[in-house]
């Protein structure tokens, strides 16, 4: 199964070398190199997000590339400060005919959070592509994301341990060592789908405004869609302001 | 460029660390295996809705008391109501896991339904007393299990206390009451938690699902309880989430479901347990379910919510010795 894992990062090395990096419009244009955006999502649990984005001219295939920076949090945790999550990203936009075209964007990122169940971090990797209208001002774009989950750390809580101690006691230690929980590192542990739509909007030169909402789906062996109990939610809903730096050389 | 480096920096750190790596569904990882995993574990086979499936089970004292079945109730295995083998002077307790649930083994959609449930009843009952009748306690879901065995056989029934059974005999009760058995927080960290862990571990196969399902073990979302700060211990092994995944989608569907249906041929005195603070406590029995029986009493559990049997064990077993028959 290390062999997977390492299948996995040599796709996403591919994908950069292949320079499938994205852009929107709502992010660093021509006449700014660098904009600062602030997110905020429902699903329906609200995450806030704020990024920092640069375009960096003529770095793959004569195209420009946006690197994106953020670091996000669900809103009601932050008094915890437990739960982050920091990424990293790039992104190009590929004009194939008139204004219509698609932006591609890949972006990696390291999660983590604190529950009664344990500590975790994650690395996690979202690839998406956006075709659609592209205009000066506002685009409207189909907005599809393949977002898996590379590897989970997993440290249990003495609450989860609890669970194993009570059925395998120290007087069958042998099954105790068989069994866990296991702390460690987890592969391929989390795997998301989403196709939705997303539109942008410039307010003026310097300010941008977008909404990006769409169907959320988690692959399982059930089929199941939504089970709310446990945070299976199968919609999203974004909204987000950018402020683009404008140019003064 | 920047980003390359980053990225393989991490990759690097990653394979450095020689960690080895873990199968999320591997058995015994996040969650206890459950029996069909295990063959070390205390197991029986029993054949519902035609599927051959392996429970969790263990029995306490001697075979010829008289059999006491333990029906444990949702996002639970019997492990919370272990201390009831203190019946075991007077019965012969057995408590078991039942099908999808705890450390029995995972059911298809298919094998949970409500005439599957009696089936499962009626197999356990034949196994460890298929000449007499037997005393039935029941948890909430388990309580409702028990009258709704009680419906359809009286006959096999010689006694029953239903703690809390719930969250309703049949639909009319349960539209009452729905809106009040849950106040959303969306300020809640288990809410919060369970929404961001879809980052960390996706609800694939019933390892993960379990897994996360504990979580809500520790949510005050329910209004079960006296004080939501101090929320009541729950032991369990593990929950059977796809189980209480399917349960909630059939009670959401069939709005018509009635467990009750062919209760008051049920001549015997039941015994109703009732919280203090619980939404399913004993102001609810009293008004919406203890008229559903023939003959039922309902005993209240002062300080106490809905995990009376962790909360107020000496009040529960107060009120058992002074309702089965052996102790009287």
């Amino acid at each position: 199964m290390k062999r997977l894992v390492a299948s996995y990062i040599a796709i996403s090395f591919l994908f950069f070398y292949d320079s499938s990096f994205a852009q929107t419009i709502i992010y660093p244009s021509a006449s700014s190199r660098q904009s600062f955006s602030f997110e905020m999502s429902g699903n329906p649990a609200f995450f806030i997000e704020g990024g920092y984005h640069y375009r960096i001219d003529n770095l793959i295939a004569g195209k420009s590339v946006i690197i994106h920076a953020i670091v996000g949090a669900p809103l009601f945790l932050l008094k915890e400060f437990d739960s982050f999550r920091f990424g990293l990203g790039g992104s190009v936009k590929w004009v194939k005919r008139g204004r219509f075209g698609f932006v591609s964007g890949l972006f990696t990122s390291i999660s983590t959070n604190e529950n009664v169940n344990g500590n975790s971090i994650s690395w996690n990797f979202k690839l998406n592509i956006l075709p659609g209208y592209y205009s000066e001002n506002w685009f409207l774009a189909l907005d599809l994301a393949w977002k898996p989950t590379i590897a989970t750390n997993i440290k249990h809580s003495n609450y989860v341990k609890a669970a194993f101690k009570e059925r395998y006691p120290d007087d069958t230690l042998k099954y105790a060592m068989i069994y866990g929980p296991k702390d460690g590192w987890y592969y391929t542990p989390a795997n998301r789908l989403m196709a939705g739509m997303l539109a942008g909007y410039t307010i003026s030169g310097s300010y941008s405004i977008y909404i990006n909402g769409g169907i959320n789906y988690t692959p399982n062996n059930f089929g199941i869609l939504m089970f709310g109990d446990i945070g299976v939610i199968p919609y999203y809903l974004k909204l987000g302001m950018v402020y683009h730096k404008i140019n003064t050389l | 460029m920047m980003m390359r480096y980053i990225i393989l920096l991490l990759s690097l750190l990653f394979f450095i660390s020689g960690c080895d790596l873990i199968d999320p569904e591997e058995p015994g990882a996040l969650v206890p295996p459950t029996v069909d995993k295990d063959p070390n574990l205390p197991q029986i086979k029993i054949t519902v809705a035609n599927h051959k499936r392996s429970i969790h089970i263990e029995t306490f004292g001697n075979p010829d008391n008289p059999v006491l079945l333990l029906l444990h109730g949702s996002a639970s295995d019997y492990r919370a109501y272990l201390p009831l083998q203190i019946l075991s002077d007077k019965y012969f307790v057995v408590m078991w896991d039942q099908r999808g649930s705890g450390l029995s083994e995972r059911v298809t959609e298919a094998e949970i339904t409500w005439d599957a449930v009696v089936e499962e009843i009626d197999q356990i009952k034949n196994r460890f007393s298929p000449d007499n009748p037997v005393t039935l306690i029941g948890h909430s879901w388990g309580g409702a299990y028990s009258a709704l065995y009680m419906s359809r056989h009286p006959e096999n029934v010689r006694q029953a206390v239903l703690a809390e059974p719930g969250p309703a005999l049949n639909g009319e009760i349960f539209q009452s009451v729905k809106n009040e058995l849950f106040e959303l927080n969306l300020a809640e960290k288990v809410y919060n938690d369970l929404a961001w862990n879809g980052e960390f571990l996706s609800a694939k196969a019933h390892e993960q699902m379990d897994y996360k399902y504990v979580m809500l073990l520790k949510s005050t979302m329910m209004n079960f309880f006296c004080d939501k700060d101090n929320l009541p211990s729950w032991p369990i092994w593990r929950v059977g989430a796809y189980v209480e995944y399917v349960r909630q989608s059939r009670v959401q569907k069939e709005k018509e479901f009635n467990f009750a249906l062919g209760l008051d041929s049920f001549s015997k005195k039941v015994l109703i347990l009732g919280s203090e603070c619980s939404t399913l406590g004993y102001d609810f029995q009293n008004k919406y379910q203890k008229n559903l029986f023939k003959h039922a009493e309902v005993a209240l559990i002062e300080n106490s919510g809905h995990r009376l049997f962790t909360e107020r064990l000496d009040a529960v077993l107060q009120a058992l010795y002074d309702y089965l028959e052996e102790y009287n």
